[in-house]
């Protein structure tokens, strides 16, 4: 309760008279908005595209018979999607492929992102650990293409309400259906060619690999070979650096629809909702000397002084007595990468000390220790989130996941 | 999470949105703005449902994060600029009683980090150790900021209300 204070009128009296005006005045939009804009939120873009792929992915490998298992040997290696393929599937009628950005407003404004056929505007869709992709643009050719990819976990079968839905729109666009390339049963690629009025050709690639899905659209004037990026997406669905969102798709996705318009991505981030001491004690579950009432301790951890490079803005809350949430925006997601990668190497490289750096136990963010401290970093489009946590090292695992999804969380 | 979910975050919503929406007002000055800062703060709240509704009071946290997300609103000019593009156009609604404007008046006349202190303590309720972390400065200077606007505040609305604490229209 606020402190109580000998002063010459009440506050609190004029604050409660405040709120109770406030109450009158206001007109919420109802608790049903909010949630509506919560699933919104969640069925970006990038989830519906990972129902879409789930929904034919589970199509398609109920459709196999005994094919042999796959080991990572037989499968391309692991390697991002990215301008490269695009250039190679498309040589001798477009080139020039690159990640799309603001100068690209225009071309993307005649573009139509909505590879589900309306199937998947409603409902709830599942909710990938990770999801990543980007929005490519050919310099000649007049294509666009966006790849996105979804890491199910362990729990593939989250999507499979939306299987029917999503099924029947997509064979709606594609009446003569897809055709497949199997590998073992581990997954499948699947493209479709969309029926669509005039010379436009779209095209969709739906894959599956294990529990990780992908979706892939190119858009122009001709159409790609129907296997000529089976083995990109199989082999970009094994890359960690997939699940990275580009600016893109993340301002799509931010903008609350499945087929939002492109010219809806202008709309900058809402505000972060940092971290709250609840919530960190909760996921710190007694370990360490953290607590949520006391002097805030400002450590200087090592090698973690400066701002991250390329960091175009940043700021920084103090979370208990001894965590800092920083938070850090950059031009693009590739220069978001670039510095956490930078961050990570300088931490591994320290001169007091490398920290131990563990990048496999949380997914979408990296957690390193030193003696006088623990840190996690995750990055998310164009953002990272910095937390450490000083006076403190080498947390259990459960701790190490509890507290990396609230940092992931903090970026959302 | 299912209908009953819903139906408990509805309950908990129209329970706590005025309270909510007056932190945030009180924050910013402008109703239109406040009401997007409660509403993205249900927003944020509804996925984490399963778990707020454990909280003793699951209202704090809301009204935390959404004076964190005023915070911010004032801490960056992008922010800033993406909660003017977005505003709605004001509705028609009667005006403010004489009171809240002077409040919210005499508010809007202090320092912000006073102002920012008065209303994180004294509307949302946050312990002064909560509002220093939110303010980043020790518990001290807050406890200074509170003494400081709580003097500031009386002596502007001193000038505008009699004693028995009803408006002035001298």
């Amino acid at each position: 309760m606020p402190e109580r204070t000998p002063d010459t009128f009440d506050l609190d009296q004029a604050f409660r008279s405040l709120s109770t005006e406030v109450g009158e005045r206001t007109a919420s939009p109802g608790a049903s908005a909010a949630i509506g804009a919560a699933h919104r939120r969640r069925t970006t873009i990038a989830a519906v595209a990972a129902a879409a792929v789930l929904a034919v992915a589970g199509v398609v490998s109920g459709q196999l018979g005994g094919s042999d298992r796959l080991s990572p040997a037989d499968l391309p290696a692991p390697a991002p999607f990215d301008a490269g393929v695009l250039n190679a599937a498309t040589e001798g009628f477009a080139a020039d492929w690159h990640v799309a950005g603001p100068s690209d407003e225009g071309a993307l404004g005649e573009v139509d992102f909505d590879v589900t056929c309306g199937a998947a505007s409603g409902g709830e869709t599942p909710e990938p650990e990770r999801v990543g992709g980007n929005l490519f643009i050919a310099g000649s050719g007049g294509y666009l293409a966006y790849a996105v990819f979804a890491d199910f976990g362990a729990d593939p079968a989250a999507a499979t309400d939306s299987v029917a839905e999503i099924t029947n729109g997509l064979e709606s666009c594609a009446p003569g259906g897809g055709t497949t390339t199997l590998y073992g049963d581990r997954g499948s690629v699947t493209a479709y060619a969309m029926s669509l009025p005039g010379p436009i050709s779209k095209q969709v690639w739906v894959a599956r690999l294990d529990n990780r899905l992908a979706m892939v659209l190119v858009n122009g004037g001709r159409s790609l070979p129907g296997d000529s990026l089976d083995d990109p997406i199989i082999a970009a669905l094994q890359a960690d650096a997939s699940y990275t969102m580009g600016d893109a798709l993340q301002m799509d996705g931010a903008s609350g629809s499945a087929s939002a318009s492109p010219s809806q991505a202008s709309e900058p981030p809402a505000a972060r909702p940092g971290m709250v001491d609840s919530d960190l004690a909760a996921a710190l579950d007694g370990w360490s000397t953290w607590a949520d009432h006391g002097d805030s301790i400002a450590a200087q951890l090592p090698c973690l002084t400066a701002s991250p490079q390329g960091s175009s803005s940043g700021s920084g809350l103090s979370v208990g007595t001894t965590g800092e949430l920083a938070t850090y925006d950059f031009e693009t997601s590739a220069a978001a990468a670039r510095g956490m990668q930078q961050l990570l190497v300088a931490l591994m490289a320290c001169d007091n000390g490398p920290w131990d750096v563990d990048s496999t136990t949380v997914p979408g963010a990296v957690v390193a220790s030193h003696p006088d401290g623990v840190v996690w970093v995750a990055q998310q489009g164009n953002a990272m989130a910095v937390f450490t946590l000083a006076d403190a090292t080498d947390p259990p695992n459960r701790v190490k996941l509890a507290v990396g999804k609230l940092v992931i969380d903090s970026l959302s | 999470m299912n209908r009953s979910a819903e139906r408990d975050f509805t309950a908990f919503y129209d329970a706590t949105w005025a309270r909510t929406v007056a932190c945030t007002y009180a924050m910013t000055g402008e109703l239109t703005a406040a009401e997007d800062l409660a509403q993205e703060a249900y927003s944020r709240a509804w996925p984490r449902w399963t778990a707020l509704k454990e909280y003793d009071d699951p209202g704090a946290w809301v009204r935390r994060v959404a004076t964190r997300l005023a915070v911010s609103r004032w801490r960056r000019a992008r922010t800033a600029v993406n909660f003017l593009a977005r505003s709605r156009a004001p509705e028609p609604a009667a005006p403010p009683s004489e009171t809240t404007v002077l409040l919210v008046t005499a508010l809007r006349q202090l320092p912000e980090a006073q102002r920012r202190a008065l209303v994180l303590h004294h509307l949302a309720e946050l312990p002064v150790a909560e509002v220093a972390r939110l303010e980043h400065c020790a518990e001290g200077t807050i406890k200074a900021r509170l003494s400081r606007g709580r003097a500031a505040l009386a002596e502007i609305l001193g000038d505008h209300t009699p004693r028995n604490g009803a408006p002035s229209h001298a």
